[in-house]
């Protein structure tokens, strides 16, 4: 594989590795980590072959190359405020309530432990099936579909709470 | 895709389990982000907005120059860290040592005649350090006795294993009981024959 056959075949998945990347980092961070990741793949381009793709290598590299950096510096209580950037300025006709409540739900993602927030992001967020993530994961399919089935109800408790709050603090303010 | 409210209820609880397509997710998606939801599942929408929002998100950072660049920075190594250097140098380095001893070695052998005579040796130096070497082995050989003294306790050593050795008679002891109860075994294999012949006999 020459160098700008390399490129070419990388650059279209830098975004999905990037976001898999945001969703355990920062974002800072997760863009240092995919221009590691990268290198990481050029050195390694032999072993390429022995993964289904590209794509599902450098997703593991990607989230080993994260996971190594929560254990070097400690990231326990860094980030919440980050994580409430504005991230879409494509649609700004959406109602503010219905971006607060996409930011909420962004905070209860946060909250997940993270084999599920990367298993909701790799099936929810890329589309990918069930064997992918699998091998990512390095999990048994059975054990991915019940680790995001608990993943996803735990998002829609938290939704809901959060929900029935609103709803009783604004009871309480009319009443 | 239009799909009515039952249907995407019946989905929904498939997508909570685990158990829906990719395909099936997408109808989700789009039906939640469609901007028309039934008021009874207005709770599910920030989910799905959220999720084909972030499916937007990109790397503003990483540039295809940029990557083309830095890696062709890497790929650049200097001539003395590839590894095929030193090999090539060590080689190198070997063969002229060896080939510099011999010539050393053929020097030294044509010359051999007068290259150790240069000192003369008198007889009284000879007996001098006869008599120093005499007295540094004699120290030596008194430390060395010194030295070993401590080693006499391992006889007591000796002494334990002969207990040990004990416990091979313990063994032994257990063989025979081995023997024995294998014996016993096959009495109870007999007994049990017999008992089937007893029950074919009863009828």
């Amino acid at each position: 594989m020459t160098q700008s056959e390399f490129v070419n075949r990388v650059m279209p998945i830098k975004d999905k590795l990037y976001r898999l990347a945001r969703k355990i980092l920062n974002a800072s961070d997760a863009e240092d980590i995919v221009q590691d990741v990268f290198y990481r793949l050029w050195a390694k381009r032999g072993e390429i072959g022995k993964y289904r793709s590209l794509e599902a290598f450098a997703m593991v590299v990607t989230r080993n190359l994260c996971l190594d950096r929560i254990k070097l510096k400690s990231y326990r209580n860094e980030g919440l405020t980050e994580w409430n950037q504005p991230v879409d300025e494509k649609n700004p006709e959406k109602t503010t309530e219905l971006k607060n409540d996409v930011e909420m739900v962004q905070l209860v993602m946060k909250s997940l432990p993270e084999q599920q927030r990367s298993i909701l992001q790799m099936r929810d967020i890329e589309e990918m099936e069930f064997d992918e993530i699998g091998e990512v994961m390095g999990m048994q399919i059975n054990a991915v579909r019940v680790s995001l089935s608990r993943a996803r109800k735990t998002v829609r408790d938290q939704i809901n709470k959060m929900h029935d709050y609103e709803y009783n603090r604004n009871k309480n303010i009319a009443g | 895709m239009i799909m009515n409210t039952t249907e995407i209820k019946i989905l929904l609880d498939k997508y909570y389990e685990g158990e829906t397509t990719l395909d099936e997710e997408r109808i989700l998606r789009s039906y939640f982000t469609s901007g028309n939801v039934d008021a009874e599942l207005a709770d599910h929408i920030s989910l799905f907005a959220y999720q084909a929002r972030e499916a937007n998100v990109v790397a503003s950072a990483v540039s295809e120059q940029e990557l083309t660049e830095a890696l062709a920075e890497r790929n650049v190594i200097p001539f003395y860290q590839k590894r095929n250097f030193w090999v090539y140098f060590s080689g190198i380095a070997a063969s002229l040592l060896f080939i510099g001893s011999l010539i050393f070695e053929t020097q030294f052998r044509t010359n051999s005649g007068t290259a150790l005579s240069t000192t003369q040796y008198t007889q009284t130096d000879a007996r001098r350090a006869y008599e120093q070497t005499k007295t540094a082995l004699a120290f030596v050989s008194t430390k060395y006795t010194t030295g070993t003294e401590p080693l006499g306790e391992i006889s007591k050593f000796g002494n334990g294993t002969k207990a040990a050795m004990e416990l091979a008679r313990f063994n032994n002891q257990l063989n025979n009981i081995n023997t024995n109860m294998s014996k016993v075994n096959n009495g109870v294999d007999n007994l049990s024959k017999l008992s089937k012949f007893t029950i074919i006999v009863k009828p």
